[in-house]
């Protein structure tokens, strides 16, 4: 029952309900709980203010993330022109993760395994928090491209304009991403199971 | 060379770190079809690869679950 009915007027407790979902969605985006916490209540208020705009024509859920996307984007770019995040030493040891992974013939060094039916794990509590863990546990550019990707679902396009790389580059940290993430998971939990 | 030679080659030298690149790009754009080619050639003859193919599928989800019900479901 994710999916909610539209009434004509939004009542601030239907508006509140989304707190959680934003605060994730926030959390995996920002890495920073304070700044997570921030940008949703900053939407929830904008939310309220604004909720005779609302049009109806999408979900409140839907129409909330709109807004928490904008005031995350927000903050990423003044977040950059603050403290941008340098590349140096740990994009080089990240690059130096992705060669670990492969032999010197491109093979992998270790075979991807068979992590078996997706809803056995979907469904496991212990796993979705060793995934949250894992997740949370990115490299901060790699992480920062990845969510954009995978959370706010922006194209490469955009992805790389607020990132200011070029589109092979984009291509690079989102392969990078992928590849840590599951190293991750097949350590701390296909591997044991 | 015959047409399927030219690709008989081509799909020899992909490596699996070539490969993994491409079914990463797959989730963020439509790759041409000489690429969707040399995948599916690379992935009928290479379990690695096709572990890692369901892998990054699963993660894509897990991250949709995770957003929709948190780690506490």
């Amino acid at each position: 029952m994710s999916e909610e009915t539209i009434s004509p007027r939004l009542d601030s407790a239907e508006i509140e309900r989304h707190r959680n979902y934003l605060l994730r969605y926030a959390s995996l985006q920002l890495r920073d709980a304070g700044a997570a916490e921030d940008a949703v209540q900053d939407t929830l208020i904008a939310g309220l203010e604004g909720r005779d705009r609302f049009a109806g024509n999408s979900s409140v859920k839907t129409w909330l993330t709109g807004i928490l996307k904008h005031k995350i984007i927000d903050h990423i770019r003044r977040q950059s022109r603050e403290q941008p995040l340098v590349a140096g030493d740990s994009d080089a040891s990240e690059a130096e993760a992705v060669d670990a992974l492969f032999l010197e013939n491109g093979h992998w060094r270790q075979r991807p395994s068979d992590w078996g039916d997706p809803d056995k794990a979907l469904e496991n509590k212990a796993f979705m928090a060793v995934f949250e863990q894992c997740a949370k546990n990115m490299p901060a550019k790699t992480a920062r491209a990845f969510m954009m990707r995978e959370v706010m679902e922006l194209d490469t396009t955009d992805i790389c304009k607020e990132l200011d790389v070029s589109t092979t580059n984009c291509w690079v940290i989102l392969h990078r991403a992928r590849l840590s993430l599951r190293e991750c998971l097949e350590m701390k939990w296909f591997g044991k199971s | 060379m015959s047409g399927n030679e030219v690709v008989r080659q081509i799909v020899k030298k992909l490596t699996c770190r070539d490969i993994s690149v491409l079914i990463s790009r797959q989730h963020e754009e439509k790759l041409t079809a000489v690429e969707k080619l040399w995948l599916r050639f690379h992935l009928f003859i290479c379990t690695g690869c096709r572990n890692f193919q369901n892998n990054t599928r699963l993660i894509r989800a897990a991250l949709k679950q995770y957003l929709d019900r948190g780690k506490d479901q």
